[in-house]
């Protein structure tokens, strides 16, 4: 359920962003995590509807990137980028790793609308 | 009407972590230390919140602020007859307090008239790892009958945080928990973490818990004069 304070973090992010730029409109938002975070893309999107409301970011497209964990063996301290549920480090096979990058959740960009040229 | 990209590259959390700095600037500002207790549900909390209260009458004076995702107040009202001053907040369904739920429980604190503050978080392992609060110190509370396994499962919230209490260690003979195995994994995410292995229900290992309380409390009320 933690989605729903991620979502308004973002919604206030792209806020401040528009009006900063005198925009009248949010058209789409892109917002970057990473696989090892624990956000739910599709909780992600169903609270963006809703918490969006009456602002200028109605109605705008919400579109997730998604980036790929680093990860961290422990037995051999080789870095390497995990993928899918394999999780076994390439080099020694442990499965004794831990993410060391990619807790990020960021807004990368926003598309607005604007009244002047 | 003109259409147009603008590029933002900004973290969400970075407005809970404005937040949370200036909690810990206000807790500064009033003397108090602050910290954030983090556990699996079960694990013990409440227990050790009261014990600490209970620990220190009449040397330190307690607040603290108790989270629950419903309104049961229990957890605040066992404080309270700790002898604490305490604040519930109802988190309303979310898993983990952040930076602004706590800004406004001090709000309704008495900061001058507390030297140490504890907040206990929302039961869970995973969600309160992300959000600071502006506390002094993150503690993880575990305890022997989650297993032995936890650091290997939760690495992000081992390896954030400043402190360990391993709790209910009087039932180590009765449950599946490997000391070394659990002491390697914290070692390999928090290499030399300061460890609390007690009983709240014994009392086993409790003096080192409160002898570390206590010179925290000092030295950060030492530094905010």
């Amino acid at each position: 359920m933690h989605e729903l304070s991620v979502v308004e973090g973002i919604r206030e992010i792209a806020l401040h962003y528009a009006r900063s730029a005198r925009a009248s409109r949010i058209l789409s938002i892109r917002v970057v995590i990473a696989d090892s975070s624990s956000y739910l893309e599709d909780a992600l999107a169903m609270f963006w509807d809703e918490v969006c409301g009456a602002t200028e970011a109605a109605g705008a497209r919400f579109d997730v990137v998604r980036i790929p964990e680093e990860l961290l063996c422990l037995e051999c301290l080789m870095s390497f980028v995990g993928g899918g549920n394999d999780h076994r480090c390439p080099e020694c096979g442990s499965e004794w790793v831990k993410p060391i990058e990619g807790q990020d959740c960021y807004v990368e960009s926003i598309e607005v609308e604007t009244a002047g040229g | 009407m003109t259409v147009k990209t603008i590029q933002v590259s900004q973290n969400v959390l970075s407005a809970n972590r404005e937040i949370a700095e200036n909690n810990l600037a206000r807790l500064n500002a009033a003397g108090v230390t602050a910290l954030n207790l983090m556990a699996s549900p079960g694990a013990g909390k409440t227990s050790l919140v009261e014990r600490t209260i209970q620990g220190f009458a009449g040397r330190l004076r307690i607040g603290m602020i108790n989270s629950d995702t419903s309104p049961a107040a229990m957890d605040a009202q066992r404080a309270e007859w700790a002898g604490a001053v305490a604040i519930h907040l109802n988190t309303a369904g979310r898993c983990h307090l952040d930076a602004g739920m706590v800004g406004d429980a001090l709000d309704s604190l008495p900061l001058r008239d507390i030297d140490l503050l504890l907040i206990e978080n929302i039961g869970n392992l995973v969600c309160p790892a992300s959000w600071q609060l502006g506390s002094h110190w993150n503690v993880l509370i575990a305890s022997t009958p989650e297993g032995d396994d936890k650091p290997y499962k939760y690495p992000r919230m081992y390896s954030g945080v400043d402190a360990l209490v391993i709790n209910k260690i009087d039932l180590l003979p009765y449950v599946s928990f490997d000391p070394d195995c659990f002491t390697r994994g914290v070692e390999a995410l928090n290499y030399g973490l300061t460890t609390f292995p007690l009983s709240c229900r014994s009392g086993a290992g409790l003096d080192r818990w409160f002898e570390w309380i206590a010179s925290i409390a000092v030295r950060e009320t030492a530094m905010a004069q």
